[in-house]
């Protein structure tokens, strides 16, 4: 049974630790640097193309950046969710007082989606700096930071199982980063298959494949689906992982 | 029923390993009892199995008579301070003391007074706002026994609550110890035979996974006969019962 009172307590002090740490401080100043020098460079590039539109030459492929952007980031923002805890014994603490393990996995979520949250806010100036310029299409913008939004979930879900499975920050990082880079290919090894059938199966369970459609404004019910799915079995091999921790 | 902890034919198996071999021993109410036994012969497994960290491959654990499952593991406070204590490194004492508080769903009336009464018998009121990661070893084992103690638990379990402090700080948690046997049931396990000696009633000594004596200390000093101070036959004892012949020799020599 879920008790909210447990996941507030935990994800307030998985978010006390991750805001005391430089760790995000670093990756904030790296990240707006990346993306205020390829907003930048967009619109260079906007200027320079004729008959095109802010939509598709600046905001659609800076939230495509975005997106592999989190793919990078969230596997360092994870990395040591369990990994601390066994370093630090704490898991014990944690295990036999009240609070349950899905408790424990949903806190550990919540903490790193609003650490990655955190900078996707940053973020925000690039639609702010567009209004003032005249920009009005804001449909555009409420469609890629949902997807966005989305996609820092699924990251973050696969982020805090691959820290549950190691006692390495290093080897938790790098696992989580090649499971999301493999997911990625998805949509490359679709092509390996003559069947429609299987390519559309493949392509299915990638990620870039339903990002897609909210980097261009469309919010489809499927990809919606798949979004929510994903963590939940990610939350579910979590959960699987700590049970099995006490046997 | 007068035993607060029992344990029945309790195995533990890890791959490759069998930690625990049909472990059998009980542990009395409100008694202070001593777990001894050399490296590697299954203390911390047995004190993980009590505490609920983890569970048995086969056997039964009873805590006040009612045997324990995967339903009702929860349903005793346990008071647990591992071999490692349990820290959070970048939280400030009363910070941390307050998180293991909610941890433990004590009241938001009574964690003030929970607070204070552990920073008290821990002394610990110097180091409230300092930093865990920066306290000495001997201050982070004291505010791993406050987290043991904060929710006041009727069975506290101990694993080797004396490693790190200086001759003073065990001479305080000796004591410590042999007064919270008024209301708690509390197992430690240790090293130092003159601790089991000076707090337990009880001890049990495990090896390789079995336990080989478990009896009231007086009784074993009776058994054994050898004129020695107690620590003395407890060291013969442990060293006979785990077939240790070179400290025998030793010892008798």
């Amino acid at each position: 049974m879920i008790s909210f009172g447990n996941i507030f307590i935990l994800t307030k002090k998985e978010l006390k630790s991750y805001f005391l740490s430089p760790l995000i401080y670093i990756v904030a100043a790296l990240f707006t640097l990346i993306v205020g020098w390829l907003f930048f460079n967009y619109l260079i590039i906007a200027k320079q193309v004729e008959h095109s539109s802010i939509t598709d030459t600046v905001i659609v492929p800076i939230f495509g950046n975005l997106n592999f952007l989190f793919l990078l980031i969230a596997p360092i923002t994870t990395m040591g969710v369990f990994t601390e805890e066994y370093k630090n014994n704490t898991m014990d603490l944690l295990h036999i007082s009240k609070v349950n393990d899905l408790d424990i996995v949903l806190s550990k979520l919540i903490a790193s989606v609003f650490s990655n949250l955190f900078l996707l806010l940053l973020t925000l100036i690039l639609p702010i700096i567009l209004f003032f310029s005249g920009h009005s299409d804001w449909g555009i913008f409420i469609s890629c930071y949902f997807g966005m939004i989305l996609s820092i979930f699924c990251y973050c879900s696969v982020g805090v199982f691959t820290s549950s499975i190691s006692k390495n920050q290093i080897v938790a990082s790098f696992l989580t980063f090649f499971l999301l880079f493999g997911l990625m290919l998805f949509a490359l090894a679709a092509n390996a298959t003559d069947n429609q059938m299987v390519a559309e199966f493949i392509r299915y369970l990638g990620i870039t494949f339903h990002y897609q459609g909210f980097a261009r404004g469309a919010i489809r019910n499927y990809d919606v689906v798949y979004y929510l799915t994903f963590p939940i079995f990610f939350i579910f091999l979590t959960y699987k992982r700590l049970d099995a921790r006490n046997w | 029923m007068d035993n607060a902890i029992e344990l029945v034919n309790v195995t533990k198996e890890y791959p490759l390993v069998r930690a625990l071999d049909n472990l059998s021993f009980s542990v009395k109410k409100n008694s202070v009892h001593g777990f001894i036994g050399p490296n590697g012969a299954g203390k911390s497994t047995t004190m993980k199995i009590i505490s609920g960290v983890t569970r048995a491959t086969s056997g039964s654990l009873y805590l006040f008579g009612e045997e324990i499952t995967q339903k009702n593991r929860k349903k005793y406070s346990i008071g647990y301070l591992p071999e490692n204590p349990p820290l959070y490194m970048n939280m400030q004492v009363d910070e941390y003391l307050y998180f293991v508080a909610k941890l433990w769903k004590i009241s938001k009336d009574n964690i003030a007074t929970s607070i204070n009464r552990v920073i008290e018998t821990c002394s610990l009121s110097n180091v409230t706002k300092r930093i865990i990661g920066n306290l000495s070893k001997g201050f982070k084992q004291r505010v791993g026994l406050a987290q043991a103690l904060i929710h006041n638990p009727s069975i506290i379990i101990l694993d080797e609550p004396m490693s790190g402090l200086d001759p003073k700080s065990i001479s305080e948690i000796r004591h410590l110890i042999k007064s919270l046997a008024m209301n708690h049931t509390v197992l430690f396990s240790t090293h130092q035979l003159h601790d089991v000696a000076m707090i337990c009633g009880h001890i049990s000594i495990v090896n390789n996974g079995q336990i080989v004596k478990n009896d009231k200390v007086s009784d074993i000093q009776g058994d054994l006969n050898t004129n020695q101070n107690i620590t003395g036959e407890l060291e013969l004892l442990f060293n006979q019962l785990t077939n240790d012949q070179g400290a025998i020799h030793d010892f008798i020599r």
